[in-house]
């Protein structure tokens, strides 16, 4: 009996344990709140630019937007942006990321949870607001262990995990 | 050479004060007064001026002229998202002349004059798409870094056409700015406190400011950064106590001027370029000085 026991909860962790991968937020857009001049967009990119994995910055002054490009083979510490453009003196609107990596499943703690994963990054996303539809799919994805591109907007949280509500889920190898 | 009177002298000093006090520090916005737009954490901004400042003697047959040449090199450094700093230090050519039985006399000095640190604080920020509210208190200090000494051929410069006041002077203030992508308007108020020193004591002085820009080029705003070109109008209204001597108020002294300038600006990522003159459009001044006649600016601003 105790074989058996042991056998199930092998099994059950396989099929709903962890799905490791690799996941980098290679571009993030941010709306910058307040920033109305040229002379005021050179801050703004400066200290943008000195975001870990930040390779260029472009601000758009009418879009009051800045754009973050990942550097090569580095990835976006997109949790640092806010921080990064409060420092400038402006107020961080919404973040619209594109990240790329596998998903994880969790389910053995509280509500089930799917993570855009990055197996050496800092950044883990979690996914939000999933409709029955894309939940349905992602998790195929992830029986897969798919390598996918997530284009969606960027929810922050103090002492939670980074939130990532999808617009966009492309997969990478299917592509 | 005819005698220079006292009273003439003080009104000279009183002017002058003035046009120190012009030597806005700042940020793109405002040419002759300060912003409250933030300065980034650990960036830096120069800001180099020139300005010449021209009065004329309308009342008395000495024909009087006084000329000033200044050139304020204004640094800033943002402490904190929220705390700035100043400094204006202020290199002076000053030349008063008189007519004399003798032909045109002159008497002045030039060099380094009074050092002023300000700090300023955000204590409002509204900030929203493409524009912004900000509300600043800032607190300084005119520091006696210029000579307060100087001598000629006649002997030592009376007071008024020294460099420096030789006093400490404690000033502060309230700016309030809102931004636009299309406009800008600012408003300020500030006192300084003017101490004595060398037995003569320049009179307090208060100013409202008030400054609007608006965007003429380009007319539609395209992708990326593009650089701006503003029309600027400010308005400076200042008002100055009677200066004294010896403890005693001087009569010929003190008064109100309104000052309206036109200028035009042009704002890029990493510098600004900018001119304005600086016309009277009323003054009321006690006892009979001489009358400002224009002041030009113009000046550069770089983020480093």
């Amino acid at each position: 009996m105790q074989r058996i026991v042991l056998f199930i909860g092998v099994l059950a962790f396989l099929v709903l344990g962890p799905v490791a991968g690799q996941a980098q937020v290679i571009q993030a857009t941010v709306s910058v709140e307040g920033m109305s001049c040229p002379f005021c967009a050179f801050g703004v990119e400066k200290k943008l630019r000195n975001v870990p994995g930040v390779g260029s910055v472009e601000v758009d002054m009418a879009q009051g937007t800045a754009t973050l490009k990942a550097a090569d083979e580095r990835f976006i510490a997109v949790d640092q942006v806010p921080e990064a453009v409060r420092r400038a003196g402006f107020t961080s609107g919404t973040i619209e990321v594109v990240a790329e990596g596998t998903l994880r499943i969790e389910e053995d703690e509280g509500p089930r949870r799917v993570l855009l994963v990055a197996q050496d990054a800092e950044t883990t996303l979690l996914l939000v607001n999933l409709s029955d539809a894309e939940a349905e799919r992602v998790a195929t994805l992830a029986e897969r262990g798919a390598t996918l591109r997530m284009t969606g907007e960027l929810h922050l949280h103090a002492d939670e995990l980074p939130g990532l509500e999808p617009d966009e889920i492309e997969d990478l190898e299917s592509a | 050479m005819n005698k220079i009177s006292p009273g003439f002298l003080v009104e000279i000093g009183r002017i002058f004060l003035v046009l120190l006090t012009m030597a806005a520090p700042g940020l793109a916005a405002p040419i002759t007064f300060n912003t409250a737009l933030p300065v980034t954490q650990g960036q830096g901004i120069f800001r180099f001026q020139a300005k010449h400042f021209a009065f004329v003697d309308g009342a008395t047959p000495a024909d009087r002229d006084l000329s000033v040449e200044a050139l304020p090199l204004v640094g800033v450094w943002g402490a904190t998202p929220k705390l700035a700093f100043f400094g204006v230090v202020p290199w002076l050519d000053k030349e008063l002349t008189v007519s004399t039985p003798s032909g045109r006399r002159s008497r002045g000095d030039s060099g380094l004059g009074d050092v002023t640190i300000l700090a300023r604080y955000t204590g409002i920020q509204r900030d929203s798409p493409a524009g912004t509210l900000r509300v600043a208190p800032f607190f300084g200090l005119e520091l006696p870094t210029g000579e307060d000494d100087a001598r000629d051929a006649l002997g030592r410069l009376p007071q008024p056409l020294q460099l420096g006041s030789g006093s400490w002077d404690p000033l502060a203030g309230l700016v309030v700015t809102r931004q636009t992508l299309d406009w800008q308007a600012d408003a300020a108020i500030s006192y300084q406190a003017n101490t004595e020193a060398n037995d003569f004591e320049f009179g307090d002085e208060a100013r409202l400011d008030l400054s609007v820009q608006r965007r003429i080029w380009p007319r539609d705003l395209g992708p990326g950064v593009p650089a701006f070109l503003y029309l600027v109008l400010d308005s400076n209204l200042i008002w100055q106590q009677r200066n004294e001597v010896a403890g005693r108020d001087v009569a010929d002294s003190g008064g109100t001027t309104w000052f309206l300038a036109p200028g035009i600006q042009y704002v890029s990522r990493r510098f600004v370029v900018e001119g304005a003159v600086q016309l009277p459009v009323a003054q009321d001044l006690r006892g009979d000085p001489l009358e400002s006649d224009w002041i030009a600016t113009v000046s550069t601003r770089f983020n480093f």
